[in-house]
């Protein structure tokens, strides 16, 4: 089961962005609920925010079901996921923390 | 000893940072101070264009320090601070490195920010760059390297206002929208007081609550959303981002991780006041330059009466409305998270 509309607007927004962001000519197409299909030339992924019984959860589905739906349990996880499977590649940066005695 | 602050000044080729920083070095306030000066090619001129003293004096010129020699210029700053110790170089309490007129900025604080061997014994103080109000407009326009140099700034000089060519209104308003947090101030032959250059406070905020605020406040499209001010050719904009609500610590913190992550090196500087649900009389001071982030500070208290999260963002190509899309979607899955474990 998914939740609220709000989950709709954000995810829409979200993908969007990211898609941008990662460089990539795609559209965002969104469901009833919060369920998102991103389709590029080559690729589709749908990405639902799943509610039920216990804690929401993101599922990331590779259209071609090549792989497996995987669960995920936060906007981080589900993002990293999108791109991957997007072709993007894998995260190229990983946060640096300076050194508390910079400050 | 405590830590040795650190300052770059930078600027495109020909914007007057020689001069700048020979007219500094004049300035009793800077007796004690250490230059690094960088420069292309075998026979370097600067260092001989700068009055002062040669033992302090340090000239890099295997090439530029923000794409070759990262490496040569933390071994540089070692070398230093171990001559300091030893006696060998008078006792310094400032560095300065004068960077090529065609480097990015970017890199050079970064390894300034996370090199371990330096931590502890130097702190970033900021960015000085040099713009030229004759040609500054019209390098912005060809070179790239100038509109990050700008981009980056904790501080603007324009130089050679006084020349008849000059446009400084016009190179000001430019300016503004491209890096809206960096106050513009004004040098005639380099003639400009050094306390209004340095010990700046922006790597040390709360040492100095009111430079926050001047780097909050100064932003000009702070209208609650963010804006794209992008006129530079470059992919070059600002955004900023107003928020009244508290952010949860942990929505900043996922927040944080996921723009290093995706945004990386195209997240050129990124400032922010932040309120959070978890102390909303103390707000956070965040720092970032691409991927490399500052542990948040806490200020004592809020630097004026505007209590909302401010942020600023400098960025190359990416969407600014992105960032308010994630930190309110992160938010909105943390609030969610804690609601359900009430």
């Amino acid at each position: 089961m998914s939740d609220g509309i709000e989950w709709e607007e954000r995810l829409e927004a979200l993908l969007t962005g990211a898609l941008s962001v990662w460089r990539i000519d795609g559209r965002v197409l969104h469901g009833e609920t919060a369920i998102c299909t991103i389709q590029t030339e080559t690729v589709t992924v749908k990405v639902e925010r799943i509610v039920d019984d216990g804690e929401p959860f993101w599922e990331v589905t590779p259209a071609d079901n090549a792989l497996p739906s995987l669960p995920y349990g936060g906007i981080q996880g589900m993002l990293r996921a999108v791109r991957e499977l997007l072709g993007a590649g894998a995260a190229e940066s990983r946060l640096v923390i300076g050194p508390r005695e910079d400050l | 000893m405590g830590a040795i602050p650190v300052s770059l000044i930078t600027g495109f080729l020909g914007s007057g940072k020689t001069t700048l920083l020979s007219r500094l070095l004049r300035h009793r306030d800077m007796a004690k101070t250490a230059v690094i000066i960088n420069e292309f090619g075998a026979v370097g001129l600067d260092h001989m264009l700068v009055e002062a003293s040669d033992e302090n004096i340090v000239q890099l010129n295997s090439g530029c320090l923000c794409c070759t020699i990262r490496g040569d210029l933390v071994f540089t700053l070692l070398d230093l601070l171990d001559r300091r110790r030893q006696g060998t170089v008078m006792p310094f309490e400032r560095i300065v490195i004068e960077t090529t007129g065609l480097a990015d900025p970017t890199p050079i604080l970064q390894a300034l920010m996370t090199d371990t061997a330096l931590a502890g014994a130097i702190q970033v103080d900021g960015v000085v760059t040099t713009v030229d109000a004759v040609n500054g407009a019209a390098t912005l326009d060809r070179h790239g390297e100038s509109v990050k140099q700008a981009a980056v700034a904790d501080r603007i000089v324009l130089t050679k206002t006084d020349l008849p060519d000059a446009d400084a209104k016009g190179l000001h308003d430019r300016l503004a929208d491209l890096n809206p947090a960096a106050p513009q101030l004004t040098a005639v032959q380099g003639d400009i007081a050094p306390n209004r250059l340095f010990d700046s406070g922006v790597y040390d905020p709360s040492a100095k609550p009111a430079d926050v605020q001047t780097w909050l406040a100064s932003e000009p499209h702070a209208h609650g959303h963010g804006h794209d001010i992008n006129r530079h050719g470059d992919g070059i904009s600002a955004h900023s981002m107003v928020r009244e609500r508290p952010v949860h610590a942990v929505a900043l913190t996922l927040f944080l991780e996921i723009l290093a992550e995706h945004c990386g090196p195209d997240l050129l500087r990124l400032k922010g006041l932040v309120k959070l649900v978890e102390s909303t009389d103390r707000p956070a001071v965040i720092q970032g330059v691409q991927n490399v982030f500052h542990p948040p500070v806490w200020l004592d208290r809020w630097p004026g009466e505007d209590r909302n999260s401010k942020l600023v963002f400098i960025t190359k190509d990416l969407p600014g409305v992105w960032f308010e899309d994630l930190l309110e979607a992160l938010d909105a899955e943390v609030a969610e998270t804690h609601e359900r474990h009430a």
